[in-house]
């Protein structure tokens, strides 16, 4: 897959699947370090980066950098219930087990490059997400 | 002038001329327009908020086309098909609208007078405090008053046609540059068209023929600062001091919101209620930072020459910021924002995703885009096709450019939906999915929100459906997206309902520890079970197709879910018998 290629949704299920394999809780109800990620990887400029990420706007004026795509996006994910919640608190979103291998697979096919960019957006939001954690 | 903004000052520009020519009688060079004294103030009686007084300068601007015409356009869309009071229009929200915030400006002054007093000596260098405020108060209310005159036949489903316009895009990108938040094609309109010199010159007309024998006790008698009320219809303050002015008008919990919730439900019939009362018991001004990483709001307070502004930098936050106040609610509005939420949800579900009301605005969306195709082809530029969507009120659809229309399919199309012959539910898959095909689903529902996807997947469902229905009824031509339209066949997508901002609307009070919304109540928890059992995607044909958009849909479905099992397509489908 070229750079260009992948969209907001595959950066997203790529992670998400990514971060499952890792074992790295993957925050819901606290947003911020999600889009903390996206904002600092659409400013970063490193081989394999997608291009959707220079076209991302942010809200600004908000405790954070807020990517609406991305809350949306987000959402859209649990409510379809692509990825479960930990009822009652909502802290944490885990993803199904079929869908993490099927995303999985598909981030394998996918060029080195990207691969490569891929394992460091994990290490981002890894480092992020334990910062509430 | 906008420096730094052309799309912006380009449009604002066009809408000037588009005035003066179109509606000389108002606007006009030569015009005295209004041609009788004005008295002070009126008294105009609203359903939902009871008898309120509107001022000259007001009235001047609600007597005039770009005012009246809201009165043509139906708050709620087609949504009169399902609920046939709602007829209620942008006109009377409008009003409302500014009613509301001026409820949530006064609750602000009485409850912090005295930071008030602090920020009209910052940020205006002055010690005229009542005079400023009422200055503020006028400002928001002719804001409120504006905030909708963008809008075009059918409100927001107009919208998303319109909205594709080149122009209008590079305008609304423009615009979310400036405001640092998403913003659409009908704000660009709203934004600019309050910055017209030919709405000023109204104004300034207007005072001279002001009755001055008896003055409202808190009119302000001077001039409004216009460039202030075009920013608080985008949702921001000339000062980041004063942002919670902007919040007033839009933001997570607003005067559109707080006036929309009741009046949609009020006027469909719906027993929702919410305590505003709560809300101007408890909503205070916290002092906030507001963020400025990328130097946006930065760029704009410089484009508007404001003074007294200073970017801190980020020190031993993340990024530089303005100080700022904001408009907040405490813990113990708690029970405000529940039920606003409630509100919000219940009408997604009674009236805006209602099967019968999405099968009207999607089949009109699809009707509207074929009208711009026509007048693309028949060589009107986008300043044209914006122009005649600035004219158009809902009763356009009787007139030469639809009903009306030298096109067959326009003019027959719009015969249907006047009439209510509009499409039904042909497939519906509820968004959690369970059984053999949930993978197969949730991958599938993975792809449809995302935004780099799900243009082609709707593509490719109708391109296939198209081909597949020429197959089976010749008669509805060759041409893919044609046959469909001539079927009323498509795919819909709705929106998820959002609730951003509400997080960001429960502040600290009194040096307490900040809450979230989601903390004390369970909004996750509402919004999951809503879209578990109430939100579905759907096939829509008219009645006469059906048994043929359904065989040709399935084969359209089968191509982007890879769901091949005839056990699910019967379980999906809508049939009466």
């Amino acid at each position: 897959m070229e750079a260009a290629e992948m969209t907001l949704g595959e950066f997203v299920k790529y992670l998400a699947a990514l971060l499952t394999e890792n074992n790295t809780p993957m925050l819901f109800k606290e947003e911020a370090p999600w889009h903390f990620v996206l904002f600092r990887l659409s400013e970063e400029n490193c081989e394999g980066k997608p291009h959707f990420l220079n076209d991302l706007k942010f809200d600004w004026g908000g405790p954070f950098p807020k990517c609406k795509e991305l809350s949306r996006y987000l959402q859209f994910l649990h409510s379809t219930a692509c990825v479960g919640t930990m009822n009652p608190s909502y802290e944490e979103m885990v993803l199904k087990d079929d869908l993490e291998k099927l995303w999985f697979s598909e981030f394998k096919k996918i060029g080195d490059p990207q691969q490569k960019f891929m394992g460091h957006a994990a290490d981002l939001a890894t480092k992020e997400f334990s910062l509430v954690a | 002038m906008l420096e730094g903004y052309p799309t912006l000052t380009s449009v604002t520009a066009l809408l000037d001329e588009y005035l003066k020519s179109k509606h000389g009688l108002f606007f006009g060079d030569k015009t005295e327009h209004p041609f009788s004294a004005l008295k002070p103030y009126k008294d105009i009686h609203d359903p939902i908020w009871g008898t309120n007084g509107f001022s000259w300068r007001e009235l001047a601007l609600i007597d005039t086309p770009i005012m009246q015409r809201l009165r043509r356009i139906h708050q709620t869309g087609l949504a009169y098909h399902v609920y046939p009071s709602s007829r209620h229009s942008r006109f009377e929200h409008s009003l409302g609208v500014a009613i509301v915030a001026t409820k949530v400006f006064d609750a602000v002054v009485r409850r912090h007078a005295g930071k008030l007093r602090t920020l009209v000596e910052i940020v205006e260098d002055t010690k005229e405090f009542e005079r400023t405020l009422f200055r503020w108060r006028q400002e928001l209310r002719l804001a409120a008053l504006l905030h909708d005159t963008g809008h075009s036949l059918l409100s927001h489903t107009s919208e998303r046609v319109y909205g594709k316009l080149p122009m209008l895009q590079a305008a609304a990108d423009e615009l979310t540059d400036l405001a640092a938040a998403e913003k659409k094609a009908g704000e660009v309109i709203s934004f600019c068209l309050s910055r017209t010199d030919a709405v000023h010159a109204l104004l300034k007309r207007a005072e001279s023929k002001l009755m001055k024998e008896c003055e409202m006790p808190d009119e302000f008698a001077g001039e409004p600062d216009m460039v202030s009320v075009s920013l608080l219809i985008v949702g921001r303050a000339r000062h980041p001091l004063l942002q919670f002015l902007g919040d007033i008008v839009s933001s997570g919990f607003d005067a559109d919101k707080l006036d929309y919730l009741l009046r949609d439900a009020a006027a469909a019939g719906l027993p929702l209620r919410y305590d505003l009362e709560r809300y101007l018991a408890t909503v205070h001004l916290p002092e906030s930072k507001l963020n400025d990483g990328k130097g946006k709001l930065d760029k704009l307070y410089k484009s508007t020459g404001t003074k007294h502004v200073e970017r801190q930098p980020k020190g031993d936050g993340r990024f530089p910021y303005f100080r700022s106040y904001r408009l907040k609610l405490p813990k113990r509005s708690m029970n405000t924002i529940e039920q606003v939420t409630i509100c919000k949800l219940m009408l997604y579900s009674y009236i805006y995703h209602h099967p019968k009301v999405r099968a009207a605005e999607g089949f009109f969306e699809r009707l509207l885009a074929r009208a711009v195709k026509n007048w693309r082809d028949a060589g009107k530029t986008d300043a044209q096709i914006s122009a005649l969507f600035i004219d158009f009120d809902d009763a356009s659809l009787h007139g030469p450019e639809f009903l009306g229309s030298g096109d067959p399919e326009t003019s027959q199309l719009s015969y249907r939906l006047l009439n209510r012959l509009v499409p039904r539910v042909v497939y519906e898959i509820v968004s959690s999915p369970s059984g053999v095909e949930a993978k197969l689903l949730g991958d599938f529902f993975s792809k449809l929100g995302d935004p780099g996807t799900k243009a082609g997947i709707l593509e490719k469902v109708e391109d296939v459906m198209g081909q597949e229905l020429f197959k089976r009824r010749n008669e509805l031509g060759s041409d893919p997206r044609l046959a469909c339209l001539r079927a009323g066949a498509w795919f819909d997508v709705p929106s998820l309902p959002t609730f951003e901002g509400m997080d960001e609307l429960i502040g600290e009070t009194d040096g307490k520890t900040p809450v979230r919304i989601g903390d004390i109540f369970p909004i996750n928890k509402w919004t999951e079970a809503y879209h578990a059992h109430r939100y579905a995607v759907r096939v829509y044909a008219f009645s006469e197709y059906c048994p043929d958009v359904a065989m040709a849909a399935r084969k359209g479905l089968e191509e982007v879910t890879s769901i091949r099992d005839p056990e699910f397509y019967h379980r999906i489908r809508r049939n009466r018998t």
